[in-house]
């Protein structure tokens, strides 16, 4: 449960949200490298990184940039970036799907749910090395 | 001629007069006062069939229509009393057994002290006596009947014109009827015409220019035809329809702004829901996190408190979810996706799942569906339609009966009954339940509920099986005695 499984970006305005992910996913050993509040900002801090996180869970009704616009632009700048879209508006789902999200998830989201996807989302080799 | 001696003239006279009558277009016939024919002109054999000698000598009335004879017989005699002419109608045999219709002008005249009678005949045409008709018709229906000519220009209008436009008729005798279109109707009525000649007839609602410059909507129905000389002619017969088109449009009016209200309704629903969802996520999330972490230093009347967060918080979230998916439903651009499944294989699929909440509340589920129902549906909206029949009929119902599901196929349509002992339903429920937030409070009534529900289960469900193009029903004697409730889904 102590170990370091993922290094995660959270991106949402809602900072009640952001805190209660933040305790469930250190609860499991993950490390929260970063919180983002709108869809600017994200992208800033993104493009910032000197190591990509592992993850990114990202809200969608945001100020200033959506999740979509956000998203649009972190995949710009890595391809290969594992975002978990958690959102309430249900209408953004086809959307960032077609984007290349790796999952949709909408909230109230259940934490099983969550900790599940978040198992298969993130590459196979890291986890179980990890997890040896 | 003139120099010549009176014998001679009259001579000349006779022989004129002879060459006329042989010649002459009408029938000419001389009889006694008994109807006996003295002389007949050869015209006779043109329209009857007979020469004349083989008429004269025999009495009119052998050639007369039975039915005819009464009024010809009356009308005669009057001349007599009377003096002067007549003119009757009457049909006369044709040598070949059909019967003719003539109109006669009667004279008496007396010669060498003998009264006879002279009657001039001539052929009523069809077409004279349809002309008499359609005169007859322009004249008196609520129409207003048009002819236009060649250059389509109107050549003659019937007076309903005056009661609708109210122009008098020689001001727009001449004119093309475009010119009292409304200009926004011009092209279209171009069109009409266009295809009326072409296709013989064609028809539209126009908007007609009146003597006080108000507009008259008119619904206007035109034909190709031809006059007796062959010119080309366009009959039109209009009915005014002011009045229902403007019920129409404002029913048009109307129903965009509700359509409008109903899309912002929808948008503020899928809005309101949404800000809805934010703070319940956090919540239900700290409250299922608190039990998850500190599960073991809490109390347990804590751990009791937190399970009551939790559950109303789904509670909650599924009120929500049903009305985002009402108002899904309730927006046109929906798109039904349907696969072909076996209806009755989902319909215990979804018993399976509820048993466990029938066992809860000591009911029986009697299973009488028949195999292999197949059909094409959206499975997920028909599970949950079944699912919320199912678990409204458990919760619904007093611990200890039995609720029977049983299916029948009519006419390529599959019926699919759920029938309950349950509270069941008063004629004023009934056409309540349906309706958005129509549920009945059971526990505001007093009666023994497992859970109250959001108040939109039927209404989605009833969206969902009309999406199907299917029905759904209830039936219920009243109070406490039960209720079934059916939908049908078409076989496709």
């Amino acid at each position: 449960m102590v170990n370091k499984l993922a290094t995660i970006f959270l991106v949402d305005d809602d900072k009640n949200i952001v805190l209660l992910l933040e305790k469930f996913l250190e609860y499991y050993g993950h490390k929260i490298i970063d919180c983002a509040f709108n869809g600017e900002e994200a992208i800033q801090k993104y493009k910032n990184f000197d190591k990509f996180p592992d993850l990114v869970i990202m809200d969608h009704r945001m100020p200033f940039k959506n999740g979509i616009q956000a998203t649009k632009e972190i995949l710009k700048r890595n391809p290969l970036s594992k975002i978990i879209f958690l959102s309430a508006d249900f209408t953004a789902r086809e959307e960032a799907i077609e984007l290349g999200i790796n999952s949709f998830i909408e909230k109230p989201f259940d934490f099983h749910k969550l900790s599940e996807i978040i198992k298969n989302t993130l590459p196979k080799k890291k986890k179980q090395s990890q997890l040896v | 001629m003139l120099n010549s001696t009176s014998s001679n003239n009259v001579k000349d006279l006779s022989k004129v007069l002879k060459v006329i009558i042989n010649h002459i277009r009408d029938i000419l016939v001389e009889s006694d006062l008994n109807g006996n024919v003295i002389y007949l002109n050869p015209k006779v054999y043109d329209v009857l069939g007979y020469k004349s000698e083989e008429v004269i000598g025999l009495n009119i009335d052998k050639f007369i229509h039975p039915e005819d004879i009464p009024n010809l017989a009356g009308k005669t005699k009057d001349l007599l009393i009377r003096g002067g002419q007549m003119v009757i109608d009457f049909r006369a045999l044709h040598k070949n057994g059909h019967y003719v219709h003539l109109s006669a002008n009667y004279t008496v005249i007396e010669e060498n002290q003998n009264t006879k009678l002279i009657a001039v005949l001539y052929e009523i045409s069809p077409q004279e006596e349809s002309e008499e008709i359609n005169r007859f018709i322009a004249e008196n229906i609520n129409d207003t009947i048009a002819v236009l000519d060649d250059k389509l220009e109107l050549m003659f209008i019937n007076d309903m014109q005056k009661k609708i436009l109210g122009f008098p008729t020689e001001d727009i005798l001449g004119k093309s009827p475009l010119e009292l279109l409304h200009p926004d109707d011009i092209k279209k009525a171009k069109r009409i015409f266009s295809r009326t000649l072409k296709k013989e007839h064609g028809r539209g609602q126009f908007r007609i220019r009146s003597k006080d410059n108000s507009y008259k909507w008119m619904d206007v129905n035109g034909r190709l035809t031809f006059d007796i000389d062959g010119n080309q002619r366009i009959l039109l017969v209009s009915r005014d329809i002011t009045q229902e088109k403007g019920r129409e449009l404002k029913i048009i009016e109307q129903n965009k702004d509700l359509e409008q209200l109903n899309l912002l309704k929808n948008e503020f629903l899928s809005r309101a829901s949404h800000e809805l969802k934010t703070p319940l996520a956090s919540i239900k999330g700290n409250a299922d996190l608190m039990k998850m972490i500190h599960h073991k230093n809490l109390k347990p009347d804590i751990i009791v408190m937190l399970e009551v967060i939790q559950r109303n918080c789904n509670r909650l979230e599924n009120i929500i979810n049903k009305i985002i998916e009402s108002s899904k439903l309730e927006t046109s651009k929906i798109e039904l996706l349907t696969t072909k499944e076996d209806l009755s294989l989902l319909i215990k699929s979804c018993v399976n799942e509820v048993q466990s909440l029938a066992k809860m509340r000591n009911l029986k589920i009697n299973l009488n569906v028949k195999n292999l129902l197949i059909t094409k549906f959206n499975k997920d909206q028909i599970h949950e339609v079944i699912l919320n029949l199912l678990t409204n009929a458990i919760n619904y119902s007093p611990p200890g009966g039995i609720i029977d599901i049983f299916s029948k196929v009519n006419d390529n349509v599959i019926i699919i009954s759920l029938k309950d002992r349950g509270f069941g339903f008063t004629a004023d429920e009934k056409l309540k339940i349906f309706k958005k937030f129509g549920k009945i409070n059971r526990r505001e009534q007093g009666f023994d509920v497992l859970v109250e529900s959001s108040g939109l289960g039927l209404y989605i469900s009833k969206k969902i099986i009309e999406l199907h193009g299917g029905k759904i029903w209830v039936e219920s004697d009243g109070r406490n005695k039960g209720s079934i409730f059916s939908f049908t889904l078409p076989i496709i």
